[in-house]
């Protein structure tokens, strides 16, 4: 057993020390003298949300795969740990090995929502690394970024060395070869960066200089000493011949995701316009029954956990998910495992399998129309109408189910105070179908119908990337709009309504759409004490709103401006496979109300298809 | 079949509290097919007891477990305590050991035995002074004469008539007296231990530079529950020393159900 880093001092008197002290189930041990390269893989949140991850436990999997590469993992400290490290002047350190990452060779991290940036600068300030890239030296680890925050990866740009963008199943091969290659020739720090930014998919932010027009939109964006005009986003080929993980590292305190996860797909076929996951990870591809039935068994015999759980953006639209869930019924039955299904479009088949595997007295079926009128569910591409939503309900409610949660957003572009009355309505619709639906003598009580919204912020590489975000004064008043229209409906003692925080939305959209000088505010509002953004208690918008004010920032050139379509934009420089050309007709299509179809429907002609894979060439 | 299992709980583990101990058993059974019974009903549960918590940073190499099985493992061959052993301890992992498990004789279809959880009545302690850390009391005592000068105060504190401490509950603070539930009370270097310990319940205790072991047989279960850490508490307090939780390493040796005969459960 190794030495902790911590003494027990220090672990007795934080919160959940088990979150720090490593040697779970599954963990990975090497022989340290046999290694040649030490990666760290870091999620920057706590460590139950970051152990819900599941592309770290796939890339985690893949670096240890290789004979001389040791991957470990690490956690954003929580506070009550953040300031005894300080104090003591403590080295953020590894999971596994216990010790110091800045020791490593490479630093990984996730960025999955920009709510995290402030916690990547703590990762790096506490494992006692140069919080901005150009201050390292071969002394610190290379310090790369992968995920969906990197198809805007401007904000963090001054932070790190390298983004990774796209599907990390790829090149990370060439990268660490490239890395060894360089150490034992003795090369710079520089050099191998530059010979980095020769492997598709990476982007060196050091070796591309911007300049900006007088009224602040992007002038050019120009690479350096060889590095490529455009980064191409990596593509995994085939979702059954690649990596995944058997044996699961298994966390001894609950995590979030407390449970198996099976990716069954990637990327969808829907096309919403809102949505930067199912634009980013086109095209659908989806892994084999063979490939899933091996690793749903594998992964329960090896962790023990008493739940599965399907993962993809829209489980309905996997083709063999009747066979799929024929099998999991059966063989998680005899074990006594439960299987927990999100993301499934309501409809007669789902609702069949939830009764099968769920308590259906306990839990909810969830709609997320997304916008509360059929006009406003066209510009978004939703494709889902109000007659599907009405008939699923109705089954469900047959069924015995009598909660019925509704996600909207409100805020999407070309959006109608109409539309916004248009939500209150439809939850009304759905309570009113649940009293003709269900009689008097078989009602447990009221119907629940509870309408969630949240603030739209447009994202990089969809058709809304050059919306305006709507203000939060605007998000207010219609969400005021919203429960005063409620009130007057006829089941309004039926329907609850919740609504997300407007500041951390408005932020979210400046970071989202940000450019480098934009990681300005990230630093002063991290200087300031900004921390764990995305945890309602530790969020403070006033200090935000001051980091914003010292780094001379203009929020609304960011966040509320709309774009034009001919203006360059911080990531354009990334090749999604996505044409420009797609999302300028699809944003001119939102603006007509125009839908377009399904990728299985008929090619919407996305350009994705020059990847040849997925649901571009099936039969 | 009911089998009552000892185990080791030492290491790094011992930050994990004793509801993430429970989920990794129930882990550890589903990982190594144990034939474990389940409760009725649509969440069922394993039928899995614990005879008592144990406090996060304790270790120990007496901690206790009910499990009810089925009479034949997935292969068909019949369940016995060796095999139990064998299956279940090969789902383990560092720093958690199976020391010994015993059948629970019992005839289905009868009324249930007593379970661990109800069964216990006594537990034993080691508590280590850590490394980095002195008393006070001793400052002026030369290093040989040490223990010996501890066993004198606390033959002492224990010949009084009556040990009042202030106990914490939930409902409140009350004063008590807590000296007929101190069984038995010794001092020791690293080199021995008292004889109402068995070697085994040691095995997993870590050993410190400073050399001082305190030992406790306390009253445990329902019925009343005295923490090591009160007695020692009121101990350095009549030697007029300030007591720190963080100075000292608390092992459970063992727990046990019938006081005057000192056996596990």
């Amino acid at each position: 057993m190794r030495k902790l880093a911590l003494s027990d001092e220090i672990l007795m008197s934080v919160d959940k020390s088990a979150r720090y002290i490593g040697h779970e189930v599954n963990a990975i041990w090497k022989d340290l003298d046999k290694i040649d390269i030490r990666f760290c893989m870091c999620f920057p949140d706590v460590y139950e949300v970051g152990m819900s991850h599941i592309g770290i436990q796939i890339l985690y999997e893949m670096f240890n795969r290789r004979e001389d590469t040791f991957c470990e993992r690490v956690y954003s400290p929580w506070p009550d740990l953040d300031k005894l490290m300080r104090e003591h002047n403590i080295p953020l350190f590894a999971l596994e090995s216990q010790q110091p990452i800045k020791d490593f060779d490479f630093l990984g991290i996730t960025l999955q929502y920009e709510m995290c940036y402030t916690n990547v600068l703590q990762i790096l300030e506490l494992s006692q690394i140069p919080i901005f890239a150009k201050e390292r030296t071969w002394e610190h680890p290379i310090v790369i970024g992968g995920g969906p925050c990197t198809y805007n990866p401007e904000p963090l740009a001054d932070f790190f060395d390298i983004f990774y963008i796209g599907e990390g199943e790829t090149v990370y091969d060439q990268l660490l070869d490239t890395y060894k290659k360089y150490r034992k020739e003795g090369r710079s720090r520089h050099d191998f960066l530059v010979a980095a930014s020769q492997i598709e998919g990476l982007y060196i932010p050091e070796l591309y200089d911007v300049e900006y027009n007088e009224d602040g939109t992007l002038k050019s964006f120009t690479p350096r000493e060889g590095a490529p005009e455009k980064v191409k986003r990596q593509v995994v080929a085939d979702m059954s011949d690649t990596v995944y993980p058997e044996k699961p590292v298994v966390p001894y305190i609950r995590a979030v995701q407390d449970r198996v996860a099976l990716e069954i797909q990637r990327g969808c076929i829907r096309g919403c316009r809102f949505c930067q996951a199912g634009m980013i990870y086109r095209p659908l591809r989806e892994r084999s029954l063979e490939f899933l039935k091996k690793y749903a068994l594998a992964m329960i015999n090896s962790t023990g956990y008493e739940e599965i759980t399907l993962c993809s953006l829209s489980s309905s639209d996997y083709t063999k998910l009747a066979e799929l869930m024929d099998f999991l019924i059966n063989e998680m039955g005899k074990r006594r495992i439960n299987i927990s299904l999100p993301s499934l479009r309501i409809d007669a088949f789902s609702l069949d399998v939830m009764s099968r595997v769920q308590d259906v007295r306990k839990s909810s079926i969830t709609f997320a129309p997304e916008a509360g009128t059929q006009r406003m569910r066209d510009i978004i591409n939703k494709g889902l109408d109000e007659e599907t939503i009405l008939n699923g309900a109705s089954e469900a409610f047959k069924a015995g189910w009598d909660k019925v949660k509704l996600y909207f957003m409100l805020g999407q572009p070309f959006e109608l105070d109409s539309d916004v009355e248009g939500i209150p309505h439809l939850a009304d619709k759905i309570a009113m179908a649940f009293y003709d639906t269900v009689p008097k003598s078989e009602r447990r009580g009221k119907v629940q119908v509870t309408i969630s919204t949240s603030y739209f912020v447009p994202k990089p590489f969809t058709p809304f990337q050059w919306a305006a975000q709507i203000t939060p004064e605007e998000y207010l008043r219609r969400k005021t709009l919203l429960m005063d229209t409620l009130k007057q409906e006829h089941n309004y003692k039926s329907i609850k309504y919740n609504w997300h925080d407007s500041n951390t939305s408005i932020l979210e959209g400046l970071l989202a759409r940000g450019d480098r000088r934009v990681g300005r505010v990230i630093y002063e509002a991290y200087k300031d004490g900004c921390l764990f953004d995305a945890w309602t208690d530790y969020f403070n918008m006033k200090k935000w709103e001051q980091a914003i004010e010292r780094a001379g920032i203009d929020m609304d050139f960011y966040t509320t401006r709309e774009r034009s379509t001919d203006e360059l934009l911080p990531w354009d420089f990334i090749d999604t496979g996505m044409t420009k050309a797609f999302m300028k007709r699809e944003y001119e299509k939102a603006r007509k109300g125009q839908t377009t179809k399904n990728c299985r429907e008929g090619c919407g002609g996305c350009g994705c298809n020059s990847w040849t894979t997925g649901v571009c060439i099936e039969a | 079949m009911i089998f009552r299992i000892r185990f080791a709980k030492y290491g790094v583990v011992k930050f994990i509290g004793h509801l993430d101990v429970m989920r990794y058993f129930q882990k550890a059974v589903r990982r190594s097919e144990l034939p474990i019974k389940y409760s009725q009903g649509f969440n069922p549960h394993q039928l899995m007891v614990f005879a008592q918590p144990l406090g996060v940073g304790v270790t120990s190499d007496g901690e206790y477990m009910d499990i009810e099985t089925e009479d034949v493992d997935f292969a068909g061959n019949a369940l016995s305590a060796e095999r139990v052993r064998e299956i279940l301890g090969g789902a383990l992992t560092e720093g958690f050991e199976i020391v010994s498990i015993r059948q629970i004789p019992w005839q289905e279809g009868t009324k249930h035995p007593e379970n661990a959880m109800s069964l216990v009545a006594g537990a034993d302690y080691v508590m280590s002074l850590k490394d980095g850390y002195s008393l006070g009391i001793l400052d002026s005592v030369e290093q040989d004469d040490k223990i010996s000068y501890l066993k004198q105060k606390l033959e002492s504190f224990m010949g009084q008539d009556n040990i009042v401490v202030c106990k914490k509950s939930k409902s409140g603070e009350k004063d008590m007296d807590i000296k007929p539930y101190i069984y038995e009370a010794a001092v020791e270097d690293n080199s021995r231990i008292p004889s109402f310990i068995d070697e085994t319940g040691v095995a997993h205790a870590d050993v410190y530079e400073p050399g001082i072991r305190f030992f406790f047989s306390l009253s445990a279960g329902s019925a009343v529950n005295i923490k090591p850490e009160l007695v020692l508490e009121a101990f350095l307090s009549y030697c007029g020393e300030d007591f720190n939780e963080l100075m000292f390493q608390i092992h459970r040796a063992q727990m046990y159900s019938d006081v005057e005969q000192h056996t596990g459960l």
